[in-house]
């Protein structure tokens, strides 16, 4: 399922004293199967573009369709619901089942599964988020970690076998362990399974390593929509409005001052890196080696 | 020199039923330190930090603030005027209907005069750029500013030592970055830094890094020693920093001379 933007406004409380344009004019497609992450400061209009994406904000004006449905028309919106997937910022806080079970099974009820077929698919998906079903599935959601409560979030939206995934900030709050966890396991299903997914993250780091497309949301409007790969060669944009270098791209930079004439421009994940200098030292050139003392 | 923080043998549990959460706890803060805690979910830096200010009592061992028994009900007033504390969600310490009232609210009900009240406030506001913002109501900041009108209540307080707890894991790049700048200032000007984080890379700011581990301190030294031991974030539960990455990946092919000119 492809999802389109024409010229979408978003606006927060209409016609009243308050009123406050949080998007405008942002057009743009993504298409089915690509692994998106939003960025932008803090009030730059990131959880309203994807709020607007699953249809729980109405666009002021312009057309959001999500596959073949135009998310402005109420019966659209419930048909196109059983596409998406939504995890909200610190789902954590809305809690209301007793058990772990209940809590991932509150979400399926629309499917119509049998009694069987619904223990079976909430333990297939305890599993997914790597918790074992037996330990889980009777547990209070309010007696158990964090982090294990975040991946039980997750369970539950991924059940619901979504075609469409949309997270916002799922690893906020998170240790540097499970937060490497939860967006592995993301990328497991996205490429298992093909499935779209739209996130949004403050992670510079995270969005380039896991995304194939970055989108930049700034003051309301779409600032920027690049490749991960494309991030250094655009830096000068991406710094007056908040990017800050991760660690890599430090590093990076140094490398290059260092020893010109390698080839690290295109780098943006570690592993190419690493990749890159276990090549040169282990690919015979041991001079070259010796050269960086 | 006399520590200005000092916690001796301490252990914490919330019930006599349920297991440790802080076991053999001893750690001495000299004043002017900038500590950094980092450990997983759940190894126990938050009630570590709220140990420091008397939020919370040990079940057994010792805890002095600026020379006084934490533990002594007559000294909580005093401790927390030399202990500030920055919670991890700026919103659940803001209690003024504007960023004026919110400021002076500390002072206001220690019964400051309204003269030095508003002239520490004023002081405050230009250290932190809220200085056009006093009349606005909290609720119309943004995250940032409403970190830093939080951050407001504390100084005009002026506190010996700040504790923060994750103080930027609501924040943008940028405006951590304001933090992490504003801290360095504060810092610069003799506040002793206690920080908890889920940021292994935030390590780097301050001097001395405390790792805790189930309840225990594993480390507490130099940051840059550190980083030289992965195995010390692996027996943690945290990745290590991408410094000590790369060196891991160096050392395999006998580089870090190599990496340590480039770092």
């Amino acid at each position: 399922m492809d999802i389109h933007l024409e010229r979408v406004t978003g606006v927060y409380s209409p016609k009243t004293p308050y009123t406050k344009t949080a998007l405008e004019g942002i057009s743009l497609s993504i298409p089915s199967g690509q692994f998106v992450a939003v960025m932008g400061v803090n009030g730059s209009g990131k959880t309203t573009l994807v709020q607007l994406i699953c249809g729980l904000l109405h666009a002021a004006s312009g057309h959001v369709k999500v596959g073949p449905y135009d998310m402005n028309k109420k019966p659209n919106r419930r048909r196109a619901w059983r596409a998406l997937g939504y995890l909200p910022q610190y789902p954590e806080h809305q809690v209301t089942e007793d058990t772990v079970f209940n809590h991932i099974a509150a979400g399926l009820g629309h499917l119509g599964l049998t009694d069987e077929g619904m223990n079976e698919r909430v333990q297939q998906y305890l599993e997914v988020v790597g918790l074992c079903s037996e330990r889980y599935k009777n547990a209070s959601p309010f007696q158990i970690s964090g982090g294990e409560l975040r991946r039980i979030a997750l369970a539950g939206v991924l059940a619901a076998e979504p075609n469409i995934l949309v997270l916002d900030e799922p690893t906020a709050g998170l240790d540097s362990l499970e937060r490497l966890y939860i967006l592995a396991c993301i990328k497991q299903i996205h490429l298992k399974k093909g499935i779209t997914v739209c996130y949004i993250t403050h992670r510079l780091e995270e969005a380039m390593e896991y995304s194939d497309r970055i989108l930049v949301v700034e003051q309301g409007r779409l600032y920027a929509d690049l490749h991960p790969s494309e991030i250094r060669l655009r830096w000068r944009e991406l710094e007056p409005i908040g990017f800050v270098k991760t660690p890599l791209l430090r590093f990076l930079d140094q490398f290059e001052k260092r020893f010109a004439g390698h080839r690290t421009q295109s780098m943006y994940k570690e592993d190419q890196l690493v990749s890159y200098i276990t090549e040169m030292c282990a690919g015979g050139s041991q001079d070259e080696c010796n050269g960086f003392d | 020199m006399k520590p200005v923080l000092s916690l001796t043998d301490v252990w914490l549990r919330y019930d006599s039923h349920q297991p440790w959460v802080l076991r053999e706890i001893n750690i001495h803060i000299d004043e002017g330190d900038w500590v950094t805690i980092i450990g997983a979910n759940g190894s126990g830096k938050s009630s570590f930090i709220r140990l420091m200010n008397g939020l919370l009592q040990p079940t057994k061992g010792e805890v002095i603030v600026c020379g006084m028994s934490a533990s002594d009900p007559e000294k909580f007033i005093d401790i927390r005027k030399e202990v500030g504390m920055v919670f991890q969600n700026a919103e659940n310490q803001i209690v003024g209907i504007t960023v004026e009232e919110d400021t002076s609210f500390g002072l206001d009900n220690l019964g400051f005069p309204r003269d030095e009240i508003a002239s520490r406030c004023q002081e405050v506001w230009n250290v932190l750029g809220l200085h056009d913002k006093q009349d606005s109501p909290p609720h119309l900041l943004s995250g940032g500013e409403k970190q830093k009108l939080a951050i407001a209540g504390v100084l005009v307080m002026q506190p010996r030592i700040i504790l923060f707890d994750e103080p930027a894991s609501m924040l943008d790049a940028k405006s951590a970055q304001q933090l992490y700048a504003l801290m360095a200032d504060l810092h610069q000007k003799g506040c002793t830094i206690i920080v908890v984080t889920q940021e292994v890379e935030d390590m780097f700011h301050g001097n001395r890094l405390v790792m805790m581990h189930e309840g225990g301190i594993r480390y507490d030294g130099s940051p840059l020693e550190a980083v030289k031991q992965s195995s010390i974030f692996q027996d943690c539960r945290l990745r290590p920093p991408f410094r000590t990455r790369m060196r891991d990946i160096a050392a395999n092919w006998d580089m870090e001379s190599w990496l340590e000119s480039v770092e």
